[in-house]
């Protein structure tokens, strides 16, 4: 079976490596159902209660665990937003891949599904790398603009959208599953539009096949090349050439004189009798 | 010396470790010494380095919390068998509660925190108890090797006369830029720079995974300026020389602290991007219209992060205020994720805080030991390994089973 092509949107995201980490991912996702399953399954429950808790770490698990050894990897906590789990992340381009389990039937379609409110700051804050275009309802304050100044300003807000996207972006994998197995599974674009409700529009989606669909695993691993256009690294950096500072330390005697950290200073003249 | 008070050397000190010497350090006969030369102040700074408060303290002894607040306060001294059980419980020697050692005290609200609403009250008092602690170091190893000396403009014996500190936080970048002869080039190693002018840095996890609480602080009000950074915030290396630089700006500008006030912090920030990147230098450079490959190029020369340089793009109109809303917005949440760091410091050794290691290793190359260092600051060996830049606090090789 030859290899399955990674669309120029993977590509994109993932460079060289896409091909490896949609393999992965789906491994991971289908692995953390088995899992699951298999809590559900022990745990004789006749709710889901043990599949979905289970699912919840296992998504997280299964995808740092297939993904770790990718070049270009890192698994990597968030630093300054709540999460308990290690994230996937590829260096370059950055992408950071997020699992969301979207619906537990498959009553509710992937467009209808919504994040449960109120939404985590872990997801406002991920998502919201993904707003890469500009709101299309100008405001009250924005109607009563001069039309080809407010173009401009919202060309250029849109053109640095974009660049601001180089520096970051989410890939969602999103799955519906149940104990009776999983009904979709892709990878895309989320963004979060509404933080009070949780409604979401994927700006993107892409089917992952089964992992038994795909090629062979365990084929070798390809080293990702640097990031198309990477030439800064022959630029100039701040500490080129600076030599290795001496400190001036120097021994001091064992003596009676405490150390003082100033330099003396000449005594001041405090006046004399003898002027 | 607003906050601070020292002692020297005494007598009293020698003698009580000269009864450890023959007497092991739990013996009934040290902890008489201790107790009858016991020092309040040490159990306070005890405590705080084990991030306890005195109800803790009392509940762990099985004592009544007014019993600890009398200790401390000096108004009873706790009997031999409580001081063995404090040294046990803070994890000190015996002698760590005894007086006589030199010890310059900070108040806690002598010493600037970055992030004072992110950083909870006891993990404030610890960090100010290793600020004395690192002191006290650098004292005993100051006795042995001359340190590169203070060279702050209006800083004296712990204070900062009203020289540049009155002016504003462009000029007084620019002062001190001229004062240590920068001229307007990029810098290449801020860490180091502040070290050669005799400001002691350091970078340990002084509290354990705690540590990461506490952004990054400074005080002037020591007999040496100190400015702590913390590991944590070291993996992007455009953040740690900003931080760095915006604490020698509150040593310069803010002798009388005025910990958490925002426009003390937002004056430390216009500091360090005008040190960093003096303005008059760096504006003709930027871009003519907002261009992130071309910022990361130009922050890359510079040592700051595109964060910075966007600002200054606003600050002289080349973007708009949406735009720099917007960018703003974007830095600052992935600055919080942190899923994306830039650079690490690991490969930027002029950014690594060398001083104590330096001077420990030239006076041990002189016949200093660690375990007489440890002694004479009364400290257990891990403490005193971890200050000198050992990051596990315990370097000894380790038997392995098999």
């Amino acid at each position: 079976m030859s290899e399955p092509k990674a669309s120029a949107w993977a590509q994109a995201r993932f460079t060289d490596a896409a091909n490896d980490m949609a393999q992965a991912i789906s491994r991971a996702v289908y692995q953390a159902h088995e899992q699951a399953l298999a809590a559900h399954i022990s745990g004789g429950l006749q709710s889901n209660d043990a599949y979905g808790a289970t699912l919840h770490v296992a998504q997280y698990e299964q995808l740092a665990a297939e993904c770790k050894d990718i070049p270009g990897v890192k698994i990597r906590k968030p630093k300054d937003v709540r999460c308990r789990f290690d994230l996937v992340v590829c260096e370059h381009p950055p992408v950071v891949v997020y699992p969301w389990r979207y619906a537990k039937d498959q009553a509710v379609s992937r467009d209808r599904a919504r994040l449960r409110p109120p939404v985590s700051d872990l997801r406002k804050t991920l998502l919201a790398l993904n707003e890469n275009t500009i709101s299309e309802q100008l405001t009250l304050e924005q109607g009563a603009r001069d039309p080809e100044e407010l173009e401009a300003e919202l060309a250029e807000e849109q053109a640095i959208l974009e660049q601001l996207a180089t520096l970051g972006q989410v890939v969602t994998v999103g799955f519906a599953s149940n104990p009776a197995g999983i009904f979709e599974l892709g990878w895309g674009e989320v963004e979060l539009t509404d933080e009070q409700t949780g409604e979401v529009i994927w700006r993107h989606w892409e089917p992952l096949p089964p992992p038994g669909d795909q090629t062979a695993q365990g084929e070798p691993r390809r080293p990702v090349s640097p990031a198309a256009g990477d030439d800064h690294d022959q630029s100039v950096r701040f500490d080129d050439t600076a030599p290795e500072d001496d400190l001036g330390l120097t021994l001091r005697p064992r003596s009676a004189e405490p150390p003082i950290s100033e330099p003396e200073r000449p005594q001041e003249d405090a006046g004399s009798d003898n002027a | 010396m607003a906050g601070g008070s020292r002692r020297t050397d005494a007598p009293g000190q020698m003698k009580l470790l000269g009864v450890e010497d023959a007497a092991p350090a739990g013996s009934n006969a040290t902890l008489t010494a201790v107790a009858a030369a016991f020092d309040p102040a040490r159990l306070t700074q005890a405590r705080r380095l084990a991030g306890l408060t005195k109800t803790a303290v009392s509940r762990k002894l099985n004592v009544s919390a007014v019993a600890v607040g009398q200790w401390e306060s000096g108004t009873h001294p706790p009997r031999p068998d409580h001081v063995g059980q404090l040294a046990e419980l803070l994890k000190v020697p015996p002698a760590f509660l005894a007086a006589g050692r030199p010890y310059a005290r900070l108040e806690s609200s002598a010493a600037h925190f970055r992030s004072l609403r992110k950083t909870p009250a006891q993990q404030r008092a610890r960090a100010i108890a290793f600020a004395e602690q690192v002191w006290e170091l650098v004292y005993a190893l100051e006795k042995r090797v001359q340190l590169p000396p203070v060279d702050l403009p209006g800083f004296a014996a712990g204070e900062v006369s009203a020289d540049i500190r009155d002016s504003d936080p462009v000029r007084a970048a620019q002062a001190l830029r001229r004062a240590w002869g920068l001229g307007v080039g990029p810098i290449p190693r801020m860490v180091r720079l502040l070290e050669t002018h005799g400001i002691i840095v350091t970078l340990v996890p002084f509290a354990g995974s705690a540590t990461a609480t506490v952004d990054a602080f400074s005080t002037s009000q020591m007999p040496r300026p100190i400015v702590v950074l913390t590991p944590d915030r070291a993996d992007d290396v455009y953040r740690h020389r900003f931080t760095a630089a915006h604490e020698v700006g509150h040593l310069l500008m803010h002798g009388d602290s005025a910990p958490g006030d925002i426009i003390q912090e937002k004056e430390a920030d216009l500091f360090a991007a005008e040190f960093l990147t003096p303005g008059e230098v760096v504006k003709p450079e930027l871009p003519s219209r907002m261009d992130l490959r071309a910022l990361e190029q130009l922050g890359k020369k510079w040592g700051v992060s595109v964060d910075s340089l966007v600002y200054r793009c606003r600050e002289i109109g080349t973007v708009s205020d949406p735009a720099y809303r917007r960018a703003y917005q974007r830095l600052n949440q992935l600055r919080k994720l942190g899923l994306f760091p830039p650079e690490p410091i690991d490969g930027y050794t002029g950014e690594v805080p060398v001083l104590i290691h330096r001077a420990f290793a030239m006076a041990e190359s002189n016949g200093l030991n660690i375990t007489a260092l440890a002694r004479e600051l009364a400290w257990p060996l891990p403490r005193l390994r971890l200050l000198l830049g050992d990051a596990e606090g315990d370097s000894r090789p380790q038997l392995r089973l098999v």
